[in-house]
């Protein structure tokens, strides 16, 4: 389950801002899907950045 | 899982070339709507004292005639939140190529032409052909078909690949990526980051541009079956399209028979497309969980009654929901920009795929 446990968060999370920005008309909806839909870029920028920050540093 | 190791790997193959090219050519077309506005830019409708009164429809149309000398109408949309009503017109009532399309204030009837406008420059020509390759390959219908079934197939592509993902992680933290390995390694553990996170979202991309790519071909079913149903009783008579019934007739006719929903494009008498005796009106709910579904109403182009308001078929009625889901172009600037990243990750994905497939032939 703990190999499962991220991917089924961000796949709810995504599919929640899908179906809250469709629903939803603007205002706190939006802001809500927006979250929701940034959620998987968030997570995928946080494993992402310290490896390009490690990768610098290798290389300075 | 070694059933599932091939099936990710010639799905993947068999789709990764076009996946790429829809990805990339869906990108810019996630903000068609912005760049558009860029190479035409619309003419507002100018200022005037809250509550000036909105000319009659039918004088609007008859102003749109009067401009367009030699053409007749082919259909009529009225401005969203807008006084503005947007009109097609053509040398035949048959839709073409060779239609225009006029914008006209309605409390004053002044046609909001759009100066200095690049329009049909190299810009929106390259526009054309992104969409062209993106929704048909440039191959119209069966261009279509293959599009729904390379749509069907990214998602086996990536449900088998989520399926691999679980014993690839098993002794593994989640997010962690190997950059002290090999380079074949790094590739594999960010392809398998970036599957996993854009896992929902690429499933929905497919699932709806399966649908979206055969959305002229079930028109043209539910036009060929249902709608010609509905009017074989005209069957017989002049196959010339005619028009007798006033447009501000029809739509308060169609309001009144379609009631909770607002009237959202109304399609001209016509031999190619529906009917010749007929308007065909759309109309759109008017709640939040009605605003994306459609009713098609036919409306006795001559008496005006209405022929027809019967529901959509559900093929129509899951495109409808399809159309926003895969576009992404209903919640605001934020979210085609929550689009277009999720769209490059997705490209991070294909490449990635790609690259260890020429890694490990090599």
């Amino acid at each position: 389950m703990s190999v499962w446990g991220w991917p089924l968060a961000i796949a709810a999370s995504t599919l929640a801002g899908l179906v809250m920005a469709l629903l939803g008309q603007g205002g706190p909806w939006w802001w809500c899907a927006w979250a929701a839909l940034g959620l998987p870029l968030a997570v995928l920028a946080a494993c992402l950045i310290p490896l390009f920050r490690r990768r610098r540093v290798g290389q300075s | 899982m070694r059933f599932w190791f091939l099936l990710h790997k010639w799905t993947g193959i068999a789709v990764t070339a076009l996946a790429l090219v829809l990805c990339l050519t869906g990108l810019p077309l996630i903000f068609h709507d912005e760049i558009d506005g860029w190479l035409d830019p619309p003419v507002p409708p100018r200022a005037l004292p809250a509550g000036t009164p909105e000319m009659p429809i039918d004088d609007l149309l008859a102003l749109a005639l009067g401009a367009s000398p030699g053409d007749v109408i082919r259909w009529v949309t009225p401005g969203e939140g807008e006084p503005v009503l947007h009109v097609g017109l053509g040398p035949t009532p048959e839709p073409g190529p060779d239609g225009r399309y006029l914008r006209l204030d309605t409390r004053t009837g002044e046609v909001l032409a759009t100066p200095g406008g690049k329009a049909d420059g190299p810009l929106e020509q390259a526009m054309d052909v992104i969409h062209d390759l993106h929704t048909e390959l440039l191959l119209d219908t069966p261009g279509e078909i293959v599009l729904a079934v390379i749509g069907v197939v990214f998602v086996v592509a990536t449900v088998s690949g989520a399926v691999l993902y679980a014993p690839f992680m098993r002794r593994r933290q989640f997010g962690e990526v190997r950059a002290g390995r090999s380079r074949r390694t790094l590739w594999l553990d960010l392809h398998n980051l970036a599957g996993i996170v854009t896992l929902a979202w690429v499933v929905v991309i497919g699932v709806t541009g399966a649908f979206n790519a055969l959305s002229q071909i079930m028109l043209a079913r539910w036009a060929g079956t249902d709608v010609r149903a509905q009017t074989a009783a005209y069957r017989m008579r002049d196959a010339a399209p005619v028009t007798g019934a006033a447009l501000r007739d029809v739509i308060a006719t169609v309001e009144h028979a379609v009631p909770a929903t607002r009237v959202r494009l109304v399609v001209y008498p016509n031999r190619r497309w529906v009917s010749p005796h007929h308007f065909l009106v759309w109309t759109w709910g008017a709640t939040p969980l009605t605003a994306r579904l459609r009713t098609a109403v036919l409306v006795d182009a001559v008496t005006g009654a209405v022929t027809s308001a019967a529901p959509l078929p559900w093929y129509l009625q899951v495109l409808d929901v399809a159309r926003p889901l895969h576009f992404g172009d209903y919640g605001g600037l934020p979210l085609k920009i929550l689009w277009a990243l999720l769209d490059i990750a997705t490209i991070a994905v294909l490449g990635s795929g790609l690259y260890l497939w020429l890694a490990r032939r090599g």
